[in-house]
């Protein structure tokens, strides 16, 4: 997996090799194909593909990355380099140097005289322009028009959710479309700030345009990993959404390859087959076995977040286990979804360890570790366990007392137990004023849904009527709203 | 469409043509222009800050001539 790093941080040697192996594909004419394609993308106007819409992030990863799989070609040790413009904000920065991208333009033509991309070296003439543009000359003129973003600016961006909203264009809101905030307050004024060449359609005629978009799929990838809730939109089928914008669209220019990419495809940066270097390890799931000892693993840095995976092939109650003196909070995720939270906890097992004990249907299932502290590391030791004998959930006692309960977090799934021994009609129901589904599963099972109900009690609670025949039956209690929490008491009664 | 002229920093705005087709030139020469899926106005060499109007985009193309100088 190639790693992309900070351009200021690249030593010389990297330096020339990225050099090389750009100049190698401007001379090969392959340059020149990518300027092109990023010229009609915005040359369709209302139609761009690439610009103005929730796909300008997921059209510049594939974009970016098939540029950096050409290079890849020339040579194999290269990956693209990002532009913190929020450090390196000035000419005298590193990356302007006389062996990476060369200063900023100068006279009255802006020309850009030093460095590899000069014209005078025979190696950097521009052949795809703009309509009109008759220069053939790399220009810059550094500060004409803006500020580079700033951290804060930055900062404020990645806060923003969800990750894209009507009207889908460039008049979304910038408080309500990450995709929007970051394009227009984040990313044009990059582009601006450069000027010249970086100001037109066929920016990509200056090689910082690599540079610079890399930092925005940086960010684009930062924000995911710090939203994990927060999915792509809009899926396809959403009215108003220009071609290729949407979650399954096939994104021009590459609509009519064999498997085209899509925004969806390019979703996860590391099945692409790139990390950054400011990630924090192991985003993969490590597998746990259960029952198996427990496994050793560390918080190895600030911020870093463990994944963990396990197979449940029977229902039945699941204990997940923290030891040792680091504090750590740990969430389950699942079944079979990484991003659906069935409960988070911090302090329930041994001193400051967590623990979380569930009923689980058959699945796969995630625990991600992270320490209390934002600004802590340390070793733990993690462990599932399943409880011996049958699934024994908190049992309901038909015609006994309600049983109080909680929707604690947000997904929470509540199972109960019950035993009937009479054929006969009963009625499962929840009271309180918390807005809760309820479902039945059974008998014996906890995947057979019987009946499922959300309103048919008093107020805004569930009641099933059902006529049930002996065995042992399952009753599940959820929050209607995905996001809601609250307390409930719920009872069976023939 | 009357053909709106303007005079903006010592330099001639034309804006002509037509409102759905409108035409742009500074200094007698014309500038490719067209519009995004919002509405708003690009132009050659000049893609990444959209304008609401031809106008105000070639009000930005001179400020930025002038400063880019």
């Amino acid at each position: 997996m190639g790693t992309r790093k900070n351009q200021s941080s690249l030593t010389p040697a990297e330096r020339a090799a990225f050099v090389a192996a750009v100049k190698a594909l401007k001379a090969s004419g392959a340059y020149d194909l990518f300027v092109t394609q990023h010229r009609t993308a915005f040359l369709a106007g209302p139609n761009d593909p690439a610009h103005g819409g929730p796909a300008f992030l997921p059209w510049h990863r594939e974009y970016l990355r098939r540029f950096e799989r050409a290079l890849e070609g020339i040579d194999p040790t290269v990956s693209i380099p990002y532009w913190d413009w929020t450090v390196d904000r000035t000419a005298a920065a590193s990356l302007w140097g006389p062996d990476f991208m060369g200063g900023n333009g100068t006279g009255a033509d802006q020309r850009v005289t030093t460095g590899p991309f000069a014209f005078s070296t025979g190696e950097w003439s521009l052949t795809v322009r703009d309509p009109g543009d008759p220069s053939t000359f790399l220009t810059r003129a550094f500060a004409s028009m803006g500020a580079l973003p700033t951290q804060q600016a930055v900062n404020a961006a990645k806060a923003v959710v969800p990750y894209d909203s009507a009207p889908w264009n460039a008049n979304s809101s910038n408080n309500g479309s990450f995709r929007n905030r970051v394009e227009g307050v984040v990313h044009n004024p990059g582009h601006m700030w450069v000027g010249g060449s970086m100001m037109a359609m066929s920016s990509p005629n200056d090689p910082v345009f690599w540079l610079h978009h890399c930092n925005i799929d940086r960010l684009w990838a930062e924000w995911q990993r710090e939203h994990p809730e927060q999915s792509y939109l809009p899926p396809s089928g959403t009215p108003g959404v220009v071609a290729g914008h949407a979650l399954d669209d096939s994104m021009p220019p590459w609509n009519n390859e064999a498997i085209p990419p899509t925004p969806r495809s390019v979703l996860d940066h590391h099945a692409l087959g790139y990390t950054y270097d400011n990630e924090p390890v192991s985003p993969q799931a490590l597998p746990l076995r259960i029952d198996a000892p427990p496994v050793t693993a560390s918080i190895g840095q600030a911020g870093e977040v463990d994944v963990f995976s396990f197979v449940v092939s029977s229902a039945g109650r699941y204990t997940i286990t923290t030891e040792g003196t680091t504090d750590v909070v740990m969430g389950l995720y699942g079944p079979n979804d990484m991003t659906v939270l069935l409960v988070e906890d911090d302090d329930s097992g041994a001193g400051s360890n967590a623990q979380i004990a569930r009923e689980l249907a058959p699945g796969t299932y995630y625990a991600r570790v992270r320490h209390y502290s934002g600004s802590s590391s340390g070793d733990y030791r993690i462990s599932v366990t399943r409880a011996a004998g049958p699934s024994a959930p908190p049992t309901l006692q038909i015609n006994g007392p309600a049983v109080q309960g909680s929707i604690g977090t947000v997904n929470e799934r509540d199972l109960y137990g019950f035993r009937v021994t009479a054929p006969g009609t009963y009625t499962i129901e929840t009271a309180g004023n918390t807005d809760c589904v309820l479902r039945l599963f059974g008998p014996e099972t906890t995947t057979n849904l019987v009946a499922e109900d959300d309103d048919s009690g008093p107020g805004a609670n569930s009641r099933i009527v059902v006529n049930l025949e002996p065995g042992t039956y399952f009753a599940e209690v959820q929050h209607f709203s995905p996001t809601g929490t609250g307390s409930y008491t719920v009872s069976v009664r023939s | 469409m009357a053909d709106h002229r303007e005079t903006y920093k010592g330099r001639q705005i034309v804006v002509s043509g037509t409102a759905d087709k409108p035409e742009l030139s500074i200094d007698g020469k014309a500038i490719f222009i067209l519009q995004n899926s919002s509405g708003a106005y690009l132009a050659s060499g000049f893609a990444f800050d959209p304008q609401p109007s031809p106008l105000e985009l070639a009000r930005k193309i001179i400020d930025y001539q002038q400063a880019g100088r």
